[in-house]
């Protein structure tokens, strides 16, 4: 009973962190909550699974969270220095 | 209902009151290194407690190692991401509001 009310907090706050993504004045400000934003996703897929009875969402959430990872690192090098690979 | 059920409860409220902050901070504060202080702490908080509480709500089934295995990751890899985001942004010369005193001087090509 208590899993689809934290699924629907989760969800608010996701859209709460969206907003920022829409009006931020720099791209960091973007950037921070575009993260957030991900990872409280990355929170709700494997709740999605446990409540569902679906086993394979678990095996989402762990490459969803590790692409994101490699997403923010990839953005912070490109900001920093202008080129990814050289 | 026994006393791991309450205890995973416990935690989801825990992990529901990070997560809120988090976006409350997002939403309300206007300073980039103030939103890196919210998504690097706040929201690891509120991850762990939601994943814990969802192991401790669960027991041992089909899917408990994959959890615990994303917990750990979550937990490592978020501060470095922010702290890769904050370094790109004092190098990019987006400074705080009130800042007093800087210590790198300006000089942003020796942030390490």
């Amino acid at each position: 009973m208590i899993i689809p009310i934290l699924i629907m907090c989760l969800i608010l706050t996701t859209l709460m962190c969206l907003y920022r993504v829409i009006k931020g004045p720099t791209v960091f400000d973007r950037l921070i909550a575009a993260d957030a934003a991900g990872i409280m996703v990355a929170v709700i897929i494997p709740l999605l699974g446990y409540y569902f009875e679906q086993p394979f969402l678990y095996d989402i959430a762990l490459v969803y969270g590790l692409l994101l990872f490699l997403d923010m690192l990839i953005f912070a090098k490109y900001l920093e220095k202008g080129e990814i690979l050289k | 209902m026994n006393i791991r059920e309450l205890l995973g409860i416990a935690l989801f409220v825990t992990g529901i009151f990070f997560m809120l902050v988090t976006a409350l901070g997002m939403i309300r504060f206007e300073d980039v290194f103030m939103k890196f202080h919210f998504g690097s702490k706040c929201l690891t908080a509120g991850a762990i407690s939601i994943l814990s509480g969802a192991i401790l709500y669960k027991g041992m089934a089909d899917g408990t190692g994959k959890i615990v295995i994303m917990l750990v990751f979550l937990a490592i890899t978020n501060p470095l991401a922010s702290h890769a985001l904050a370094k790109a942004a004092y190098s990019k010369g987006v400074l705080p509001k009130n800042l007093k005193r800087d210590d790198y001087g300006g000089n942003y090509e020796s942030v390490d």
